[in-house]
């Protein structure tokens, strides 16, 4: 069972991550060459003096450890986190711009997770109990090909197939922007958010199940040569019990775990297939911050992703010991 | 690792027939386990898999590297008529500006496989380097490490990527150099284990026992049999530096002087080919990339289970 001391030394080890994550996003914009007042200054043909006044403005004249402390304590000790105004959406503070763009790339996230499991778990079941058969050779090998296909090939592959050919679903953008309705909860409303995640979430699924489908294959072949799996199939069990109730369920522990390392994997895919959609996601947001280089919006976009991922994956570790009593630590 | 660290339990631990080879021949040289890897290699290659997963690579290596001479027209010249249908003249049809499709896909490869290669060649050796230095040294150089590379692995590597790429200004090595900065610590990871378990194996305490210093195991012992796991990884590594490269450049963060896949499928997108009838612009490069990961996939993959019995039981 799970020991104190496990719990301690995971939670302590997040912790130390996060200290590490805080001091990178604090350090990676200042490491690059070129400053944003010197690119300001060369941008707008700004006068000498105006970029010093700005340097001072930035806070960018004291000395990095002063920077650093005021960092820190506006991004731990305030809530919401304080990384300034951001400098495309002045004067809109960088949290309120986050946590606009951030529920459409949750939304994206979770349905697209969710369809990209179930299909790969599914997929994976089916191809160990086939095994040798047609199907295992074409689902395997399908897998293996989309296992490193882009993201964006994808949904360009997508939009040409059913935004052109087949104008069945809508190819940018989350809603019909020029409707505008009184109240979100229309069943229109749902309907049209939901056609128009329908080509993102097929991109990010048909490019992510693959290894859901491998992993679990390999994990159900195992788990069927297990002596228990025979004893049941010789006391008559019914064979779709045997593969969902006891082979499925024991093969399926390790999936949960990759389920959610592979958050920060989807999420990296979410961001250009948001570029591809125009979808109004943290991901375009990113990319828009980037070519504006706006600096208070990236480290912000930094800040929440990697906190979610690292609560993520420390719920990963201790659910894994919860779910596995054979796991001892 | 988990297992104990008595000498006398790892002596009792005898997981698979590649111990028993090993703890003969490894100790006398490295020459020794030339013969371990003839075997490897010929176990790859009798896999149809693995024997399919080389031929892909080498045809698409061979037309990189013959690019200048096989390629029918100058990717970047501007030849006749946009959107020309496949035909035998154009036989991917031309882009937006009227240039050979076909022709692009041709030096792709070449640019493609070459950020690949070099990613997958730094990505390794940063790794083997921090791996074993992390395996070998002080419990607290160990735990630095290892948190550093906890922290790249989960800050998500492609904004990461993306953000700092658009920093440094578009440019094929500048490109290569933030993957390869943010791409080994997986592989650190799996040298350290592995370093780790082999430490345990009963032919280390031997050359130990004989007299061997630190060094020597490291180099000529533990690096040895480390190899083939390193070979595999790099091999998966290349098509994630094809990958990651492609995204810059879709994004439009690429060298606009070179013409890789991933350039290819952004002047697809801008040049608007999806409404304009260009399936073929839009579909070979990522068709090609996706052949390129089937092909490491399969030798990759095969390299590791064939050198690691643990996984072979299967």
């Amino acid at each position: 069972m799970i020991s104190a001391r496990y719990i301690i030394r995971r939670t302590a080890n997040s912790f130390v991550t996060y200290a590490a994550a805080l001091a990178l996003i604090f350090a990676i914009p200042r490491l690059i060459p070129g400053s944003p007042e010197e690119l300001m200054a060369s941008s707008y043909r700004l006068p000498g003096e105006v970029a010093a006044e700005l340097r001072h403005r930035f806070g960018l004249d004291q000395p990095l450890t002063t920077q650093f402390v005021k960092y820190i304590s506006n991004v731990i000790l305030k809530f919401p986190p304080d990384f300034g105004i951001s400098y495309s959406y002045y004067p809109a503070p960088v949290w309120q711009v986050v946590t606009t763009y951030l529920p459409w790339t949750i939304f994206l996230l979770t349905l697209s997770s969710v369809v990209t499991a179930a299909l790969g778990l599914l997929l994976g079941v089916l191809s160990a109990w086939k095994r040798g058969s047609i199907v295992e050779t074409l689902v395997s090998g399908v897998s293996m090909f989309l296992l490193s296909t882009p993201y964006f090939w994808i949904a360009m592959i997508l939009i040409m197939v059913f935004g052109v050919y087949l104008p069945i679903f809508p190819v940018a953008g989350a809603y019909t922007s020029t409707v505008i309705y009184d109240t979100p909860f229309r069943l229109d409303y749902i309907c049209d958010v939901l056609a128009h995640a329908a080509l993102p979430v097929m991109s990010l699924v048909i490019s992510s199940f693959a290894s859901y489908t491998i992993i679990m294959r390999d994990n159900m072949v195992s788990t069927l040569g297990e002596d228990y799996i025979t004893t049941a199939m010789a006391k008559g069990v019914k064979t779709r019990s045997i593969i969902w109730r006891h082979a499925a369920r024991n093969a399926m522990l390790p999936v949960v775990t990759l389920f959610i390392l592979r958050l920060g994997t989807i999420l990296g895919g979410a961001i250009v297939t948001e570029a591809v959609f125009s979808y109004p996601g943290v991901g375009s947001l990113l990319f828009n911050a980037i070519l504006n280089q706006d600096y208070p919006v990236v480290q912000g976009f930094f800040y929440v992703i990697t906190v979610m991922v690292i609560i993520a994956n420390y719920f990963a570790d201790l659910l894994y010991v919860f779910m596995d009593p054979r796991v001892k630590y | 690792m988990r297992f104990g660290k008595t000498p006398h339990r790892t002596f009792l631990r005898q997981d698979g027939p590649a111990v028993r080879q090993d703890s003969g021949e490894n100790l006398s040289s490295v020459g020794g386990s030339r013969h371990r890897w003839a075997e490897i290699a010929i176990a790859v290659m009798h896999e149809k898999r693995a024997a399919a997963g080389l031929a892909i690579l080498l045809a698409f290596v061979l037309m990189g590297t013959l690019a200048p001479f096989i390629s029918p027209y100058d990717p970047f010249r501007l030849l006749g008529k946009p959107y020309l249908q496949p035909s035998l003249q154009h036989p991917l049809g031309t882009d937006s500006l009227g240039r050979d499709v076909f022709s692009q896909i041709i030096w792709g490869a070449r640019v493609s496989l070459f950020v690949g290669g070099v990613v997958a060649i730094s990505v390794a050796t940063i790794g083997v380097t921090v791996g074993l230095l992390s395996a070998t040294s002080h419990t607290i150089v160990d735990e630095i490490l290892m948190r550093l590379c906890d922290i790249l692995i989960i800050i998500p590597k492609l904004p990461l990527t993306i953000f700092v790429a658009a920093m440094l200004g578009r440019g094929i090595w500048n490109i290569i150099a933030v993957l390869a900065a943010f791409g080994w610590p997986q592989m650190a990871r799996m040298v350290r284990s592995e370093a780790l378990s082999i430490k345990q194996r009963p032919y280390v305490d031997a050359a130990r026992m004989s007299g061997a210093g630190q060094l020597r195991i490291t180099f000529q012992i533990i690096l040895p049999n480390l190899l083939p796991l390193v070979i595999a990884n790099a091999i998966l590594a290349v098509i994630s530096g094809v990958i990651s490269e492609a995204s810059l450049s879709f994004l439009g963060l690429g060298d606009p002087s070179q013409m890789s896949w991933g350039t290819v499928i952004y002047f697809s997108m801008i040049g608007g080919a999806i409404y304009n009838g260009g399936w073929a612009w839009v579909a070979a490069p990522g068709f090609c990339i996706s052949l390129i990961g089937l092909g490491t996939t399969f030798l990759g993959s095969t390299i590791n289970v064939i050198s690691n019995p643990r996984l072979r039981r299967r």
